[in-house]
């Protein structure tokens, strides 16, 4: 069992923010993980492997991967092979499909981010109520379709927040972000009524005023 | 006013008549605190008058002056030495007058002229203008060079590319490791073997094996002939037995601030093999210590 308190005292120093963060923290259910926000993920990294290293006598492994702005640290226990926990470090924001944000949001979540006391003394930072209802809602839009259970995000803004809270929420979201045009979510396949090889050999028997009629009109 | 500060990377280049005080050069720019040796390079070229060539390419000065400068150069041996360092305080300044005017690191000039005060050949008491040592005038010189040896990446290859753990800058770009405690007898090296730094093989063999293992555990002079014969060939970074001395009476592995420099491993055919941190692992098989913490490079 890793002491995730150690971890966040030993980046308590740096501008990070735990996006989404279980309320049980910091108990942690096996093959859990933590997404974490922050300007400068090699530093942070750092930091936890640092923290890490003491556990490697323990019976873990620390596995490594980075992509691009993405780092993610998982512990595994070598007994079982399976992980532990994962950090999953983000200097920039993670991409998305269904839904066109500025990249500003990322440095306006880290700016505003607020210090909140889990529990037992326990604190971290996390986003501020507003941004952390625009994450609520990305992440809604991002699965729609895919993960109904998502709907609970949607239920939270409109639960925990007043009319004033809501529409400011609005605006704010509607200040990052943007919905892709439909045609780059769901490209359209143009359908033939011929295939190709008949295609062809029509146009090579076709008298060259005919085709080019053809190509300017249809 | 001089510029201070925005460290950058030069080169100071022993001419063939320098080569006898190579130990005592490097003991200098090793001394100075403004300077760190990032890389040593013996090279023989085609010819003298080709590596002048190359080396004044960039030069500011008239193309007739550097003819007359250089014409001792052509009587020296056909070997030279490049030491590229990290110049951690420039402090430029414009010098000269008219065609000769130039931007020059004052740093880099005090050393390169302690040097040769030194090392000059010295004619009736008088220090003749037969240099021992050359020096870069900027860092695009620096690029040119290490280009010409073979860097495709010029001063690049300084830069870390692994910036998320600590790695030696000659490695590649990594983006999956694994931390995990390994058995020191596991671990394996590549060694040179043969006659010199330019006629060498590369050989793997047993930690235990290593001169640099040997050389703490036995005799230190086996880790300098070691050393001496391929410095500067198939070994470009700053070795030398002093500081490895040194290193192995205050070193402690993964100690606060240094956490995440692990040595790095490859596995190879059931063994481990090391890509950084051969000094390191030979300290601690040298303290008998049974296993280690390693960073095994996956991709």
């Amino acid at each position: 069992m890793l002491e995730l308190k150690d971890f966040f005292s030993a980046i308590k120093d740096e501008v990070y923010c735990v996006i989404k963060p279980d309320i049980n923290l910091p108990k942690y259910s096996k093959g859990s993980d933590i997404d974490i926000f922050c300007y400068d993920s090699n530093v942070l990294s750092k930091k936890i492997l640092a923290i890490g290293n003491k556990y490697i006598v323990e019976g873990f492994e620390i596995f490594i991967s980075k992509n691009n702005d993405q780092i993610y640290i998982d512990f595994k226990n070598k007994i079982d092979n399976e992980i532990e926990f994962r950090f999953d470090i983000y200097s920039s924001l993670p991409e998305y499909k269904n839904l066109l944000i500025k990249p500003a949001f990322f440095e306006n979540v880290l700016e505003n981010r607020i210090s909140f006391e889990m529990n037992d003394g326990f604190s971290i930072f996390v986003p501020c109520l507003l941004d952390d209802n625009i994450l609520r809602y990305i992440e809604y839009q991002e699965w729609y379709g895919r993960r109904p259970d998502k709907i609970k995000h949607i239920d939270y803004i409109l639960e925990n927040n007043s009319t004033l809270e809501r529409a400011i929420f609005l605006q704010k979201l509607h200040h990052y972000t943007e919905l892709p045009r439909v045609e780059v979510v769901y490209p359209v396949k143009k359908k033939r009524m011929l295939p190709a090889s008949l295609r062809k050999a029509i146009s090579k028997l076709l008298p060259k005023k005919i085709k080019i009629i053809i190509k300017r009109y249809m | 006013m001089p510029e201070v500060g925005n460290e950058r990377y030069d080169y100071i280049l022993i001419w063939g008549h320098g080569l006898v005080y190579v130990h005592e050069i490097l003991s200098m720019i090793r001394e100075d605190l403004n300077f760190e040796i990032k890389k040593i390079i013996y090279h023989k070229p085609k010819s003298v008058r080709k590596i002048i060539d190359i080396i004044y390419s960039y030069d500011y000065a008239p193309i007739e002056h550097l003819k007359y400068k250089t014409k001792y150069l052509e009587l020296t041996s056909n070997e030279v030495i490049f030491i590229f360092i990290e110049n951690k305080k420039p402090t430029v300044d414009l010098l000269g007058e008219g065609a000769f005017r130039h931007e020059e690191s004052l740093t880099l000039k005090d050393i390169k002229e302690a040097i040769r005060n030194k090392y000059n050949p010295y004619k009736d008491g008088i220090r003749t203008e037969d240099h021992v040592v050359h020096a870069s005038d900027n860092e695009l010189q620096t690029d040119y060079i290490l280009r010409y040896l073979g860097f495709h990446e010029g001063i690049n290859i300084f830069n870390d590319k692994n910036k998320f753990i600590s790695c030696p800058n000659y490695m590649n770009q990594v983006s999956h490791f694994i931390i995990k405690e390994i058995n020191i007898s596991s671990l394996v090296c590549n060694m040179a073997t043969g006659l010199n730094r330019y006629n060498f093989a590369i050989k793997m063999t047993n930690l235990q094996e290593s001169p640099h293992y040997k050389g703490l555990s036995e005799d230190i002079d086996i880790y300098k002939n070691y050393i001496d014969k391929f410095l500067g060939g198939p070994l470009t970074e700053d070795y030398y037995p002093e500081k490895f001395i040194t290193l192995s009476k205050k070193f402690r592995y993964l100690e606060e601030g240094y956490s995440d420099s692990y040595v790095l491993v490859r596995k190879h055919e059931g063994k481990f093999l090391i890509l950084d941190g051969l000094h390191r692992a030979s300290i601690l098989a040298s303290r008998s210590v049974g296993s280690l913490t390693v960073g095994e490079v996956m991709e």
